[in-house]
């Protein structure tokens, strides 16, 4: 169903140009979920997606409405049955140097310490080893953690953590980052706390994001523009520029227009859900 | 930390002095028969009589020597092909029905054939040895290698590493742990072997005594190389686990479980 | 008037010793070491039904090697068992339960030393021919058992260290024969029918010291070297039993030394030791006189001198210790 704001641009078809400034441009991607011994259903249908250089896009939706497997399919990690995906105006066939992931776990290697954890992504580029630590120690201090460098995992709280994975993935210096719910297991406050750091982090560089996450709020919040998806089988079904002013922050109260757009999107997303 | 150390360390020693005082004693006051079991005493004894034997040396040299020639081999071809399989799922379900046939059977019961085989010198208790090693380690290495954790592959391979860079910084290491485990007890059944062939045919080694020792009812001195192999068998078991922290133990300390108090000040 | 307390007695006679064949036999379970000559006398005893003849209901149970075979005994696996001298002495002074000789078997050492044709042996009698063993791998029943500490008296009485041979277990007759022609060893310490077999049928082996002919020295040869033994407790507790198995053994040593029995003793041997039969035939006439029954004290004290002079039994027994004195035959 589509909602009062219109969906911007997007006409589903297959060979629109890759306009200017479009950073990741997917056109009618869809992917079937195959089951082994079972006939394919359908995960995601007909999409269509344009990120513009520097644009933080949050995608948010049910359970199992496909937004990961496009965030997937934007890394190179899944090829979609449908649609082609084009990024930095190169097709993506495969993982990219030029992205970064961060998902909820932090996937870091428990015999290796803090920095070198950080600096892994420059190792596996053949970078020297006093240049990747030093850049490492950069990007460790950048998250709050320069007195860290040599702890190990287990030294470690689950914030502190993911601090090092958000160091990790920023220390490559990709163009585009994607993040499939990357704060979805800390807890409130620690959430909240490094939602603030993200912003100001962000802010600085500004990449080209793409976030996935379930938390309307943190959509809001951290997001230029918030993308709504059905259930299962996904489509597009909303999209909100969100037009909040930067710097923001996730700590403070929040004002009328942001919850007016909260209400919005809850809307949308519900409808998606097939509720009454 | 030291006083519960301790503690535990008089609880061992007391166990110790029970067992081996109430064992003395029944044969003391008449209740055992040593002709069956011999007492702590007369071991302790025979034990001092066999190590003045002028081939003894000789005797643990070489059990010594083909132990770890078994083991090393075994261990060797058994950590390789068990990392290879892993890499090759392929490769590991065509040899998979193979292997659990093999590893089923009771590959002690092959020591004669290897003897026909292979004579009654070094080389047939080498490769018993061998056999009973590798199997053990290329099942335990495999499922070190494939239950790497899965968000640490992913997360190498997003940062772009290919599969020679997954396979040494990431599986290598993630599997080391469970890989020396195996390693560990690989060396109990290098042990075995060694032993089991050395009872059954040889000129040399602490089997071939023990094998001399039972046919002539010399119990305590049969003891004796008893506890003898099992004092070697704990030694090697203590040298693999001091290899395991040398070569890993630098760059890892704390266990996967995060601590419960992260240093003050610092951010969550 | 008389005959009748005659006819009376006659009655009663009858009537009692129908008695006694119509008790059920009683089960006993005899020690053999499959397809040795060692136990013909007991094969001679299945087959000819003297066994069942005493009220006994025989079952053979074979054990290859003397230490095993007196583990077995120990163990009740089984009730009387064949074994050396030096095996019992060596197991009774280590403290094990009492073991008594209840009837006696080879009169004599059954043993010669056997090599393969290949191995080379000095000329010259039984000192340079032991000599050229040294360096060799040597088989014998089992480790440390009698067999092998004979043979390694043999070494020390020709003036040669046994350390410096390679000593392996290869069992009796039915598996020794294998390592034997594929070279895992070079000699081996045979009882009968090996010498036969690798000498006379299979002509793989050949003859370097046989010690039945005396070919050590006279202390090596002339007393009985194994015995049917039972355990002590065993006596005691059930001789009525033990009589009967004694007099049984004996009937069977007395058919085979009858010559008239030959035949008869040779088809009963055949069922159990697999050879020529021709050979088979020759072997067991050749001999007959290494058997007996009889243990008597002078020639258990020769096999004690023996076993604590040359082959380091510690204990100094006398012959009651190792007899089942009223029982055995002397």
């Amino acid at each position: 169903m589509e909602t009062t704001r219109e969906r911007t641009g997007a006409t589903g078809s297959s060979d629109a140009l890759a306009g200017a400034g479009m950073m990741i441009e997917a056109l009618g991607v869809g992917h079937d979920y195959r089951a082994p011994g079972l006939a394919p259903t359908p995960a995601l249908i007909d999409t269509d997606l344009r990120v513009r250089e520097g644009e933080f896009v949050a995608l948010v939706g049910p359970s199992g409405c496909g937004k990961t497997t496009l965030l997937n399919a934007i890394a190179g990690l899944v090829m979609p049955s449908r649609g082609r995906i084009t990024l930095a105006a190169a097709p993506v066939t495969g993982i990219r140097a030029d992205v970064g992931y961060m998902f909820a776990r932090d996937g870091l290697m428990p015999w290796r310490s803090a920095i070198d954890n950080v600096a892994f992504g420059l190792e596996l580029r053949g970078v020297a080893a006093t240049e990747r630590r030093e850049r490492a120690r950069k990007y460790l201090a950048l998250v709050g953690l320069e007195g860290f460098a040599e702890h190990r995992r287990g030294e470690l709280s689950q914030g502190m953590r993911q601090r090092v994975a958000l160091a990790r993935t920023l220390a490559t210096e990709p163009a585009v980052i994607l993040m499939d719910e990357p704060f979805a297991a800390l807890d409130a406050q620690t959430k909240v706390i490094i939602q603030d750091e993200f912003l100001k982090i962000w802010e600085q560089f500004r990449r080209t994001v793409v976030f996935v996450t379930h938390d309307i709020v943190e959509a809001v919040t951290l997001a230029d523009r918030v993308i709504v998806f059905s259930g299962r089988p996904g489509r597009i079904i909303g999209e909100f520029p969100v037009d909040i002013p930067r710097p923001r922050t996730a700590s403070g109260a929040h004002d009328a227009a942001f919850e007016h757009l909260r209400t919005e999107i809850w809307t949308c997303l519900r409808q998606g859900m097939g509720a009454p | 930390m030291k006083r519960s150390n301790l503690i535990v360390l008089a609880w061992q020693a007391a166990i110790a002095v029970v067992v081996l005082g109430a064992w003395e004693a029944a044969i003391r006051l008449g209740y055992l028969n040593p002709f069956w079991a011999s007492s702590p005493s007369r071991i302790a004894g025979a034990l001092l009589e066999i190590v003045r034997e002028p081939l003894f040396l000789s005797h643990v040299t070489t059990t010594l020597y083909e132990l770890l020639a078994g083991f090393f081999i075994g261990a060797g071809l058994g950590v390789a092909t068990g990392f290879v399989l892993a890499e090759c799922p392929l490769i590991e379900r065509v040899v998979a029905p193979y292997f659990t046939a093999l590893n089923s059977l009771p590959r002690v019961a092959l020591a004669p054939l290897f003897i026909l085989w292979l004579g009654i010198g070094p080389w047939s208790k080498i490769v018993i040895a061998a056999t009973l090693v590798v199997f053990i380690i290329i099942g335990n290495t495999l499922a070190a290698a494939r239950n790497v954790d899965a968000d640490m592959l992913t997360v190498a391979r997003l940062l772009g590493a290919r599969r020679g860079q997954l396979f040494l910084k990431v599986v290598l290491p993630a599997a080391a742990p469970v890989v020396f485990a195996g390693l560990r007890l690989g060396v109990i059944y290098a042990m075995l072997g060694t032993v089991v062939g050395e009872m059954i045919a040889a000129n040399r080694g602490l089997g071939y005594m023990l094998s001399f020792y039972a046919g002539s009812f010399q119990v305590s001195q049969l003891m004796a190389t008893l506890v003898l192999l099992v004092a070697l068998s704990t030694a090697l078991s203590g040298a693999t686990s001091w290899l395991e922290r040398r070569l890993t133990g630098g760059r890892r300390r704390a266990a996967a479980s995060p601590k419960t108090n992260p240093p003050e000040g610092a951010k969550p | 008037m008389k005959i009748l307390p005659r006819m009376l007695a006659a009655l009663a006679a009858i009537v009692l010793a129908s008695n006694a064949w119509a008790q059920a036999p009683q089960k006993v379970k005899i020690h053999h070491y499959p397809g040795a000559l060692l136990s013909v006398v007991a094969y001679i005893g299945v087959d000819q039904g003297i066994f069942r003849k005493h009220g006994l209901d025989p079952e053979l149970v074979g054990i290859a090697t003397g230490p095993d075979a007196l583990a077995g005994l120990l163990s009740s696996g089984v009730d009387v068992m064949l074994n050396s001298g030096d095996n019992m002495m060596r197991a009774l002074e280590k403290g094990s339960p009492d073991m008594k000789i209840v009837v006696g078997n080879s009169r004599q050492m059954p043993f010669s030393v056997v090599a393969r044709n290949d191995v080379p042996i000095a000329p010259g009698g039984f000192a340079p021919a032991m000599k050229s063993l040294v360096g060799k791998r040597l088989g014998v029943l089992q480790r440390g058992s009698s067999t092998e500490m004979i043979f390694r008296s043999l070494f020390i009485a020709a003036g040669a260290n046994p350390d410096q041979a390679t000593w392996v277990g290869v069992g009796g007759v039915g598996t020794a024969m294998a390592p034997l022609q594929n070279g895992a060893i070079d000699a081996y310490f045979a009882f009968e029918p090996f010498q036969t077999i690798t000498i006379n049928q299979s002509k793989i082996g050949k003859m370097v010291v046989d010690l039945r002919k005396g070919e050590v020295s006279s202390g090596f040869a002339d007393f009985p070297y194994n015995f049917y033994i039972a355990r002590g407790a065993d006596i005691k507790a059930r001789p009525d039993l033990m009589r009967r198995l004694v007099a049984a053994f004996t009937e069977a040593h007395a058919f085979l030394q009858s010559p008239a029995n030959l035949d008869a003793s040779v088809a009963s041997a055949a069922k159990y030791i697999k050879m020529d039969p021709a050979l088979l035939r020759k072997m067991i006439a050749d001999n007959v006189p290494t058997f007996g029954a009889a243990v008597p004290d002078a020639a258990i004290d020769k096999w004690i001198a023996f076993a604590h002079g040359t082959l380091g039994v510690k204990k100094e027994f006398k012959p009651a210790d190792l007899l089942a004195k009223g029982l055995v035959p002397q």
